[in-house]
């Protein structure tokens, strides 16, 4: 009797260990996934680019920093009236994101609005009766040049060349981590289906894991989500990070609702254990009962 | 016996079903655990990251400028010395002194900074200068098409009036230069180093309307004359 409850000891805390293990494997076997599609997707960039309205906040910026380069010249900020649309902003941008995935250099095509930009320099000139010499055409196409390069500048996203960087060497790696993750997974639980003799208590282990996992994915983002941590990241310019704080906001929501779908499916798999067995043990009252 | 075992039964199912909260929660706890040792060698690196990239407060960027400037208590303040305990230091993109020359038409706010927002605003000072009355040098910089276009009249012996809370300040033209902004860094680097008082007032340089980058600065040196020492 002595040696049963022993054993029975023993294999309740080797069960525990693998059950551990199988908390945080099952843990890293839902988040890469997850991550995958949530934090490097194109999808989600621009889904968060869409709800922080970064082709209007890219406008205004630009926009800014157009007038100050413009001040020192002496030409009304007027002269920009009409000349570069938020449409515009938004396919650049996304002409920007996609030459960044296929990793090739991006340049805006700028030609059609540097030419109504000199139209309307020139037409204010004109209107003041200034009279152009040669070296003022040549300050004329340095402004617009300086004003394209502004304009370059304000349409990519920081730090997205190396968010690109990251996205492909995970995209490489990640079959294989998972690979690796799912057969440690079926070999941890391989072991608690042998060790326990009741079938209750094999699926059991399993559940603790599944409720584990899930309480590990929701604690993180539930409390970035919950203190608006999120919120205090510390990127500029404005547009940028409004952009990053959807794009961070979307990916935390999206970790929490799989914690939160991992505790359903674990309440799931306890009510049916737990079903199967008081079923299985009311079978046996009845045989004790007779 | 009966009532015994099934009494009994209840209380182990009761048990049971009690080990599927706390189980997960010891697995969790262990989780999170085992993923703090196996950071920990790493640990101050991305403690360090994580300080670069999230801020003590939720950044506010409509932030808009400040004003500490009072007219008035500069009228009152006419002191020969000034304790430094009796002055604001400005935060930045604050309005703290008013810059003026009758005779050229100068009349400008100046703010402590100078990024596109301040200058659009009115005459703005490199943060690496010091305020009036510290016996060093103030520079001050404005665009040649709004504040500081009139700065093309001015002329030798020239008074340049500068009035902050603590004290009316006035410096007399004694120089002025055209130095290629390439240049203009490193030579402006050394004179705010010294430790002598003067006022140098800086503008893009052509003035005339003319658009294009202008690279070169016109640059108005001037010694002070009057005003509050700091102490």
């Amino acid at each position: 009797m002595e040696e049963k409850i022993q054993k029975n000891r023993l294999r309740f805390i080797i069960s525990s260990i693998m059950g551990m293990f199988l908390t945080l494997f099952l843990t890293a076997f839902v988040l890469l996934p997850v991550a995958k599609y949530a934090l490097f997707s194109e999808n989600a960039i621009e889904k968060s680019i869409e709800k922080a309205d970064y082709g209007n906040f890219v406008m205004e910026s630009f926009m800014k920093n157009a007038e100050a380069l413009t001040l020192s010249t002496g030409i009304p900020f007027e002269i920009f009236d009409n000349v570069i649309s938020v449409e515009a902003v938004n396919k650049d941008v996304q002409r920007f994101i996609d030459s960044s995935i296929r990793e090739e250099s991006f340049e805006p095509d700028t030609k059609e609005w540097e030419n109504t930009l000199e139209n309307h320099i020139l037409s204010f000139l004109d209107s003041e009766e200034y009279a152009i010499t040669e070296e003022e055409e040549k300050s004329i196409q340095d402004y617009i040049a300086s004003i394209r390069e502004e304009y370059s500048k304000n349409i990519q996203i920081p730090l997205f060349t190396y968010y690109i960087i990251v996205k492909n060497h995970y995209d490489s790696i990640f079959p294989w981590v998972l690979f690796i993750i799912i057969a440690v997974m079926l070999g941890i639980i391989f072991f608690i289906f042998k060790i326990n003799r009741e079938s209750y208590k094999k699926v059991r282990y399993v559940s603790y894991s599944v409720l584990g996992s899930g309480i590990m994915i929701i604690i993180l983002p539930a409390y970035c989500l919950v203190s608006e941590l999120y919120r205090k990241v510390n990127v500029t310019p404005e547009y940028f990070y409004q952009f990053v704080m959807e794009f961070l906001k979307g990916v935390l929501q999206i970790f929490l609702y799989t914690g939160l779908a991992m505790i359903f499916l674990g309440v799931i798999i306890v009510f049916i254990n737990e079903t199967v067995r008081i079923k299985g043990n009311n079978r046996n009252t009845e045989v004790l009962d007779q | 016996m009966l009532k015994f075992k099934k009494n009994n039964f209840i209380k182990i199912i009761k048990s049971e079903l009690m080990a599927y909260l706390y189980m997960p929660l010891i697995f969790a706890v262990c989780g999170y655990m085992i993923c703090f040792l196996l950071l920990t060698p790493v640990l101050d690196m991305l403690q360090a990251m994580g300080g670069m990239m999230i801020a003590d407060e939720i950044p506010d960027f409509n932030q808009s400028l400040n004003s500490i400037y009072d007219p008035e208590a500069a009228e009152k303040n006419r002191e020969e010395a000034v304790s430094i305990k009796d002055i604001t230091i400005p935060a930045y993109g604050t309005l703290y002194a008013h810059i003026s020359c009758e005779k050229i038409g100068l009349d400008a706010p100046v703010y402590w900074g100078d990024n596109n927002e301040i200058l659009k605003a009115g005459v703005g000072q490199y943060i690496g200068s010091f305020m009036p009355g510290f016996e060093k040098t103030i520079l001050l910089s404005g665009h040649n098409t709004t504040d500081f276009k009139c700065l093309q009249n001015i002329e030798l012996g020239d008074i340049i009036t500068v009035t902050t809370n603590y004290g009316i300040y006035e410096y007399e033209v004694e120089d002025i230069q055209v130095i290629h902004m390439d240049t203009a860094e490193a030579e402006i680097g050394d004179i705010l180093g010294q430790d002598k008082e003067q006022l140098i007032t800086y503008t893009c340089y052509p003035f005339e309307k003319m658009v294009g980058r202008k690279v070169d600065r016109y640059f108005i040196f001037s010694k002070k004359l009057s005003g509050p020492v700091v102490e």
